[in-house]
């Protein structure tokens, strides 16, 4: 494909060059002619030549128009090639016609014919300047031939050669032998240097747009890395703040305390100010370092109930619920006993029958599960009013287990939705609500649930309260294993 | 008894307020406000002598919004700003920041948080003593 567009672009631009060589050609011919006929009277009629002259000069002109107008048609590229062929037997027979003006085979420009060969093997494919060749020896021939059997007028050059030189025959089968050898010689050397030129500009070009490609590919690359390099410097920035802030409050009520500018009477507040801190930096770090381990370790995976995972958050959490007065429902599906087809035994769990499964079996990390369980609950004690009312809820869908916790909790504005599994984050009322916070249990949850290969969506109403929906698949997820 | 200078402290962290607030209370009179807007409002309010502003709040960098407000504010524009940044290169910010450049950093002093209680003190008396004259 590529040598097709380089040939292409190679033959337009030869063409130009050979019409540009033809006008000298042309020119060539007057002031030889005038040379030969006036200063050297050597040529005794010089009116012919002329006229070839003048003739190349005008057929070059309709061949710079045609060429003009020809990569605006369709088949440009074959047009081309046979272009140039024309081109070059219209230069062929113009030079025999000029060689028989000039003295036929006493003329010495016969040996011009050797460049026409070149010319061809750089224009055109190397069975064309074979052809070329052979035409020109077949022109050359026929003049000769014709001028020996006085068919055509011979035109004898003035004191130049023997005059009778037209007429020896063995002179004459000379004169052809070496033109043909010339010609062919000439053709199969320059033809071979010419491919040779060809393949390496091909294998040059090629290297070129291969590299190109690979320079590209390198540097969209780098680009994605210089990405994933600022998207870390900048959580990096972010971490630093989010544990030098508390830091920084922790160390001023310290200081206020150690260096004695707060009265005494003071001192207890600023001291459990700073240990009320150093508590949430410790949650935090806690956070962090779980969600990083999170998203660098592969989780081990066993089969789990989820229906009893559920339970036991919920028995966990409920005192910090009975000091808010929360009420926590939970509709699961626990202890109902599904006997199907599909259900194989448990292999090697000593909950459930050998032959029934139950439903809300999963296939997870423990430890992931509970704390889901536990950052789900607790959010929902948290931003929940007292004498609220918190509702787990489990149901089976297709290939995967719902989870539902509702609260009827303080809500999260529509605007702050898209954000609350972000790191760091915190709505603004949730900051009114609650003071302090991690802004990491949502995207800790998140993290979870996507290393399971399941969803989690939140939807909310401000004032009426949040559900949180999670999806894990009740399959082992396929890459969790490799 | 001379009318003691009234310093207003613009923070989000209400720990750290309060451990401002410890320190200033026996020498000042103190007022607070929590974000960038409330503090906007307190200045014109309270009209402080001088004001305390921590560089990040919720935003990594609306104290610097906050400052540019409170200097367009012909109301507040005359109160010096003591900033509570944390630069010194452990930001990541690479600037350096001049105090009294009208368009990037219009405060009058800046101190890296947290600032010892001394270094605070020397700080708003300067600016206090910079304002009387």
């Amino acid at each position: 494909m590529m040598e097709r567009v380089l040939e292409k672009r190679e033959l337009a631009e030869r063409i130009q060059w050979l019409i540009h060589g033809r006008w000298c050609a042309a020119g060539g011919v007057l002031v030889l002619t005038w040379l030969t006929s006036g200063v050297l009277d050597v040529l005794p009629r010089p009116l012919p030549l002329y006229l070839i002259g003048i003739f190349i000069a005008l057929y070059n002109a309709g061949f710079l128009l045609y060429a003009r107008k020809l990569p605006l048609r369709e088949n440009a590229t074959r047009l081309e090639g046979r272009f140039a062929h024309v081109q070059i037997s219209v230069d062929l027979f113009v030079l025999s016609v000029l060689l028989h003006f000039s003295g036929g085979v006493e003329s010495p420009f016969i040996c011009y014919f050797v460049f026409h060969v070149i010319i061809s093997s750089i224009l055109l494919t190397v069975r064309a300047t074979y052809l070329q060749a052979t035409f020109a020896v077949f022109l050359f021939s026929l003049l000769v031939a014709l001028e020996y059997a006085h068919i055509l007028p011979h035109y004898p050059l003035k004191e130049f050669a023997a005059p009778d030189l037209f007429e020896r025959g063995k002179y004459i089968l000379g004169i052809l032998f070496v033109l043909s050898t010339t010609l062919y010689l000439s053709t199969f050397m320059a033809t071979s240097i010419t491919r040779k030129l060809r393949q390496r500009e091909y294998e040059l070009v090629e290297a070129e747009e291969s590299l190109k490609a690979r320079t590209q590919a390198l540097g969209e690359a780098n680009e994605r890395l210089r990405e994933a390099d600022k998207l870390k410097s900048e959580y990096v920035l972010k971490v630093t703040h989010e544990l030098r802030s508390p830091l920084s409050t922790i160390e001023s009520c310290l200081r206020v305390v150690t260096e004695g500018y707060a009265p005494p009477e003071k001192w207890e507040e600023m001291l459990k100010r700073a240990v009320q801190r150093t508590d949430s930096l410790l949650a935090l770090i806690n956070d962090l370092l779980n969600l990083s381990r999170m998203k660098a370790r592969k989780l081990s995976m066993e089969p789990l109930n989820l229906c009893e995972l559920i339970g036991q958050a919920v028995d966990f959490m409920r005192p910090l619920a009975e000091e808010k007065r929360i009420l926590i429902e939970t509709a699961l599906p626990c202890g109902l006993e599904r006997i199907e087809e599909s259900c194989r035994p448990a292999h090697g769990e000593s909950v459930g029958a050998a032959s029934s499964c139950r439903l809300g079996e999963i296939h997870a990390n423990r430890d992931s599960i509970e704390r889901l369980l536990t950052n789900l609950v607790g959010n929902a004690i948290r931003y929940t009013t007292v004498g609220g009312k918190i509702t787990i809820e489990l149901r089976e869908e297709e290939d995967a287990l719902r989870l539902l916790v509702s609260d009827t909790g303080i809500g999260i504005r529509e605007q702050d939705l898209p954000r609350v599994f972000d790191e760091f984050y915190r709505s603004e009322n949730a900051k009114a609500y609650h003071k302090t916070g991690t802004g990491l249990g949502l995207s800790l949850a998140k993290q979870i649930v996507e290393s399971h290969g399941g969803k989690i969506w939140v939807e909310s109403s401000m004032g009426k309260g949040t559900t949180f929906r999670v999806d894990l698949p009740t399959s082992p997820k396929q890459d969790s294993a490799a | 008894m001379e009318k003691r200078a009234k310093v207003l402290i613009i923070d989000d962290d209400p720990d750290f307020v309060e451990s401002i607030i410890a320190v200033l209370e026996s020498q000042y009179e103190v007022v607070m406000a929590s974000d960038g807007t409330e503090g906007v409002r307190v200045a014109r309010e309270e009209r402080p002598d001088v004001i305390i502003l921590d560089v990040m709040m919720g935003m990594m960098d609306e104290g610097f919004e906050v400052s540019r407000k409170l200097k367009r504010d012909p109301e507040s524009k005359h109160i010096p700003i003591l900033m509570l940044t944390a630069m010194q290169g452990r930001t990541g910010f690479d600037f350096m920041p001049v105090a009294g450049d009208e368009v990037w950093l219009p405060v009058e002093d800046y101190v890296d948080k947290p600032a010892p209680p001394a270094e605070l003190l020397g700080r708003i008396e300067k600016l206090l003593e910079g304002r009387a004259q």
